[in-house]
């Protein structure tokens, strides 16, 4: 740990600032309590927020997905917050982790730059469109609405535990088949220096027309729930583009970075993201990207990956039927 | 020609094929070796990351130090305590705005409110999602340089859909 906060003394400078803040948010807080709320319960929720967030970001790193996926299921399902502000601050929770992780990874090598710009266009159309929908569906439909929104993402949810349960087929090293025209055209051919084997590896970016549109409805459905688009980008790069898997869990982060940072901006200039309470989630999301990069490397993520398995399958039932009471007007005892 | 000559042209051919294999041995060494080397990473991408990183970490503290004035003074745009009872009644983000008493915005908001809390810490957020911005324009900007001008046009695409989304 102390190894650590010597080589990266942003972080330690960052995490003592953090633990200052919320203590003297503790001591000297001037918020008056509300028939909701008092006063320590307030600070409570931002202090645990902040704790759940960084929690959210290691295990996100690990599994190899965006915090969104995480955190946009379990607050629509087990929280009262409004839909359309857990959707904004599931967005921030997916991109920050990838903000801070850029850094490292593009020093390595691991994310290659002219793929990450490439795939960049259309998951921020297609993230722009989805944001927007988000907007429209939530000020025209309500209550609807959000039964609605929490029904798909049950059963988009579903679709995602299944894809990791059966997605062992991912290959580190994949050889390309035959090189179509256009990716031969655009010539994305690239090396990275592979620690495990101590030499260079080389690839080739392929089917790079239908990893476009498939980055298309990846950002839409991302921009849309708020959940980012982690659990999509790996496997698209990988199975459908033969990018080598290391270089596609790099460059998936720092492409949601890019695909999310364009699709939070309606939320922000709409009033749909509050400071306060993302506030919390984007710090846990920063110091947890740093520390997943930094030192949980040697935590075995297939065990990770078990329990994000789990969580998305009791979520989503939990999203199925929350979303069903609302539309049909019944009660499910015990759920 | 005598059988001399020919044993004589036979030893010439013979150290002359081990000169030309010497120089392919060396030549093989010579790329094996760089073959085994880690390969430069580009300079675009280390600008792209760098410029993220650090912007992310500065936008962080901005923040921050928001919250602290959010909390500890009453120098907010919304009333705090307010907005998160309402949030966590569940209320509609028109009713958040309604009932911390302020009205649902359109636009940068925080911008001018800079010296409040709430503003401050929207502000960090804020910075720390638009620094994508600079790095890819600093990256596209090197990627111009070095000639690659489909990837430096696709950069500089998704920089301004990105810029763009601010301002629809």
């Amino acid at each position: 740990m102390w190894e650590l906060a010597r080589r990266v003394p942003e972080l330690t400078f960052l995490v003592a600032a953090i633990a200052v803040a919320y203590a003297a948010m503790a001591m000297f807080s001037a918020v008056d309590h509300t028939h909701v709320l008092t006063a320590d319960e307030m600070w409570l929720i931002l202090a645990a927020s902040f704790l759940f967030s960084t929690l959210i970001a290691v295990v996100a790193v690990l599994g190899g997905v965006g915090g969104g996926v995480l955190f946009t299921p379990v607050m629509l399902g087990f929280t009262n917050v409004d839909t359309l502000l857990i959707r904004s601050t599931g967005l921030v929770v997916a991109m920050f982790s990838g903000l801070v992780s850029s850094g490292p990874f593009m020093r390595k090598g691991l994310a290659d730059v002219r793929l990450v710009f490439y795939c960049a266009v259309p998951i921020i159309v297609g993230a722009i469109l989805g944001a927007k929908a988000a907007i429209v569906m939530a000020d025209a439909m309500g209550a609807t609405g959000d039964a609605i929104v929490r029904l798909m993402l049950g059963a988009l949810l579903i679709f995602i535990a299944v894809m990791f349960v059966v997605g062992g087929s991912k290959t580190e090293y994949p050889v390309p088949r035959k090189l179509d025209g256009l990716s031969r055209r655009l010539g994305m051919r690239s090396t990275y220096w592979e620690e495990s084997l101590a030499r260079p590896v080389t690839y080739h970016a392929n089917r790079v027309l239908p990893g476009g549109l498939l980055f298309l409805a990846v950002g839409f459905v991302g921009g849309f729930f708020g959940l980012g688009g982690g659990w999509a980008v790996v496997p698209v790069l990988n199975l459908v583009m033969d990018v080598p898997l290391k270089v596609a869990a790099a460059s998936s982060g720092v492409l949601l970075a890019i695909g999310n940072a364009a699709a939070i901006w309606p939320y922000i200039t709409k009033g749909a993201l509050i400071a306060l309470f993302a506030a919390p989630w984007m710090l846990g999301q920063v110091v947890g990207g740093i520390l997943g990069a930094h030192i949980l490397a040697r935590i075995r993520a297939g065990f990770v990956r078990q329990i994000l398995i789990v969580l998305l399958f009791l979520t989503s039932i939990k999203l199925v039927v929350r979303g069903a009471e609302t539309l049909l007007g019944f009660d499910v005892p015990l759920v | 020609m005598t059988m001399r000559d020919i044993e004589k042209k036979l030893e010439q051919k013979i150290e002359h094929a081990g000169e030309l294999l010497e120089h392919e041995i060396e030549h093989v060494e010579e790329t094996l070796e760089h073959a085994l080397e880690r390969p430069t990473v580009a300079k675009a991408a280390v600008l792209y990351g760098d410029i993220v990183y650090w912007g992310t970490i500065l936008g962080s503290f901005v923040t921050v130090l928001g919250s602290i004035l959010a909390f500890v003074t009453e120098l907010n745009y919304l009333e705090p305590e307010l907005v998160l009872s309402a949030i966590w009644e569940g209320r509609s983000v028109d009713e958040v705005w309604e009932e911390a008493g302020g009205e649902r915005p359109e636009g940068h908001w925080y911008v001018e409110h800079l010296t409040r809390g709430d503003g401050l810490t929207m502000t960090g957020i804020a910075l720390g999602v638009f620094v994508v911005v600079p790095g890819m324009l600093a990256s596209t900007w090197h990627l111009l340089r070095e000639r690659q001008r489909l990837f430096a046009g696709f950069g500089l695409t998704a920089a301004g859909i990105t810029v763009a989304a601010m301002f629809a």
